[in-house]
């Protein structure tokens, strides 16, 4: 799929932009509780530094917008083009979607020798490796060296998992 | 005096050697490996220097960084694939002089000239840092808020390829530093009341997110096919593997002219080394008796930009330790290893810390050493090392990067940060929006905070108000030095353009 590239920074700024004010009317409001008769004199409020880098980038993004797509519209990026690739786009979303399942639930359940075992070898095999003994050793060998340079060299415990431990108390 | 000796003791000790080897011969190999970039490499260690004593650790990431920069190179010229951006300029010749069958003489001029660059912008780094140091010491809220908020603007301007991107990212790394307690009140700032985040967002996760894990998923999003290792031809010819005497007699004023130029660069902020490389191999072919092989596998061309990219390296570390300002990334990651041992950079580092500064500077030179016995060492072996398929080599780095980010805070919850912040990286990289100024965002914002809002205090009880500023020495004089290299800098960047345009 070929884009203009003047249509997609014309889209990104305008999304940039809706999130900024996001920012600038829900999450600091929400998020941020000035102290009561708290002013200059005392230092400045907590808010002050987020708001301020907010309108800074709601100016620029505007700044921009106004530059080089209402006044200037034709000059940028007229004849040139992006392409844009469904299959990468699909494929990266898998990839990430296995990275956050790792990440998010795989180690905190299964522990993380287990869960990065798992992990490597379906993403090896996802992104090409289709030989078997380097799928079952690559990961074990990685391991094996995690483990001696963590947990006997540093002397640092990965996470355990909450299976694991359940597990090995019932048997 | 006292101090330099005892400084060097502690950078010559056997451990501390071992040490900086130790770092130099990983960051070599994995700077060799396709897709593993210098500041990625380092900023997977970071975290371990936590476990080691400081003179053992702070030598191995000098080591390792001088190590990787050197590896990245050798990619660029095997597989003309940088392995950072900074050697960008040196594929333009090195791939084609490794067609030819000559990569080992490419890779040896590369390792000649990078070390020389090195050595030569840590010696400036030597003679700059305490001087400028001194004079940062009569600094006072006012001038630190202007001289952070002019490297935070450097940085955004010349990162990248727009303004408002670069800009953008600087904004959002400012808010993401601005997660946790505030600094005055301590009341909670956009934490949503989630417990782990008032302790705000950890720099290493942050750091081993976005370079190392952003990266390893743009490498992943490729067909399977590319996934594969390459292959590459050497001749066995020895004229073809070796850099002759009358070679590098030849190439040395481009070396020497390329290192000045590198080490000037890297002591502004922001403007970094592959600006550096560029322009040295820009003056380079301009000045050259032979322009015409400059792109074809000319010897000039190599040393030119290694030498100018590695200059960079020793002369940026002249703003992180004058003034507690990283230069770029790799001056940031240092710095974040030097918080992590409970050594904060500065220009009070000279009164508080004599005997580290002047150990670092021992570790530098003595890394620069070892880089060049090690480098023929590693040109041999790469041949190996650059054939490591991708498929297997990605999936390991972001299980390491796991682990790092884990170990030096025990928390899940920073796994799962290194894993948002890769995504975010990269949906920042698919979008053209540059991540280095967000890192570096990121790390000024408190100091940037402070000092602002210590000033609007120091201004509220001022007859002047706002505008005492302008009432210091100090402050007028920087100010108006910033505003002749944003003139300057603004310049070059039209004359950039401008070229851009004619080609």
């Amino acid at each position: 799929m070929i884009i203009n590239k003047n249509f997609h920074e014309k889209s990104l700024i305008l999304i940039l932009l809706s999130i900024t004010l996001f920012f600038i009317f829900w999450i600091i409001p929400e998020s941020i509780e000035d102290p009561e008769n708290f002013g200059l004199q005392d230092g400045l409020n907590p808010s002050f530094a987020p708001y301020l880098v907010g309108f800074f980038a709601f100016f620029t993004l505007v700044f921009e917008y106004v530059k080089n797509h209402i006044f200037n519209p034709k000059a940028r990026f007229a004849s040139e083009k992006i392409s844009f690739s469904k299959e990468f786009f699909y494929r990266s979303i898998k990839i990430i979607f296995v990275c956050l399942i790792y990440s998010f639930f795989l180690i905190e359940t299964l522990g993380f020798y287990l869960a990065s075992l798992i992990f490597i070898t379906l993403l090896s095999f996802f992104l090409g490796e289709k030989r078997i003994l380097i799928l079952f050793f690559f990961p074990i060998l990685l391991m094996t060296v995690v483990f001696v340079s963590f947990e006997l060299g540093f002397n640092i415990f990965l996470p355990e998992g909450i299976i694991l431990p359940q597990l090995s108390s019932i048997f | 005096m006292e101090n330099i000796i005892t400084g060097i003791q502690l950078a010559t000790t056997p451990e501390a050697l071992i040490a900086i080897l130790i770092g130099l011969i990983a960051g070599q190999i994995l700077g060799a490996i396709p897709g593993l970039t210098a500041s990625m490499a380092v900023a997977l260690l970071v975290p371990y220097t936590f476990y080691l004593d400081p003179w053992i650790g702070i030598p191995m990431l000098l080591g390792m960084f001088k190590g990787s920069l050197f590896g990245s190179s050798i990619t660029a010229i095997l597989i003309k694939t940088p392995g950072t951006p900074a050697a960008a300029a040196t594929v333009l010749d090195g791939y084609p002089l490794a067609q030819k069958g000559k990569g080992v003489k490419a890779m040896k001029m590369a390792l000649y000239s990078s070390v020389f660059g090195d050595t030569f912008s840590d010696v400036m780094l030597i003679f700059a840092a305490g001087f400028l140091a001194s004079i940062a010491l009569n600094f006072g809220p006012p001038e630190y808020t202007l001289l952070t908020g002019f490297s935070l603007l450097c940085i955004s301007s010349l990162t990248g390829n727009s303004i408002w991107k670069g800009l953008f990212s600087v904004f959002l790394g400012m808010i993401i530093g601005m997660i946790g307690l505030d600094p005055i009140t301590a009341t909670p700032r956009l934490t949503f009341e989630y417990l782990e985040l008032e302790e705000g967002i950890g720099l290493i996760p942050m750091l081993i997110g976005t370079l190392a894990v952003s990266e390893a998923l743009r490498q992943m999003e490729q067909p399977v096919k590319k996934l594969a290792s390459s292959t590459l031809i050497f001749s066995k010819q020895k004229i073809d593997n070796v850099v002759t005497f009358l070679e590098f007699k030849s190439t040395f004023p481009t070396i020497i002219k390329s290192s000045g130029l590198g080490t000037l660069i890297g002591a502004m902020p922001g403007l970094g080394s592959t600006i550096a490389a560029f322009l040295a191999y820009g003056e380079a072919k301009r000045s050259s008796k032979k322009p015409e092989n400059f792109g074809k596998g000319s010897l000039e061309g190599i040393a030119a930009s290694e030498s100018a990219n590695n200059a960079v390296s020793g002369s940026n570390m002249i703003p992180l330790l004058a003034f507690g300002i990283p230069g770029d990334i790799a001056a940031a990651l240092i710095m974040g290893a030097f918080l992590i041992q409970g050594i904060t950079l500065g220009p009070v580092v000279f009164q508080d810390n004599p005997v580290e500064i002047y150990a670092i500077f021992a570790a530098l030179i003595v890394a620069n050493l070892f880089n060049l016995f090690l480098g023929h060492g590693l040109i041999k072996m790469c041949k190996h090392v650059v054939t490591v398929p991708k498929r297997l080599l990605f999936p390991a780095v972001l299980v390491i990067a796991s682990a790092g980010a884990y170990a030096l805070r025990g928390s899940l919850f920073d796994i799962q940060l290194v894993f948002c912040f890769g995504v975010l990286g990269y949906i920042m990289m698919k979008c053209d929006i540059p991540t280095v100024p967000m890192l570096i965002g990121f790390i000024l914002i408190p100091i940037f905070e402070e000092n602002l809002r210590v000033t609007l205090l120091l201004g509220a009880s001022h007859d002047l108000n706002v505008a005492f500023i302008f009432t210091r020495p100090a402050f007028v004089i920087l100010f108006l030095i910033m505003t002749f290299t944003s003139l300057f800098i603004l310049k070059r960047r039209k004359l950039r353009k401008l070229e851009n345009i004619n080609n």
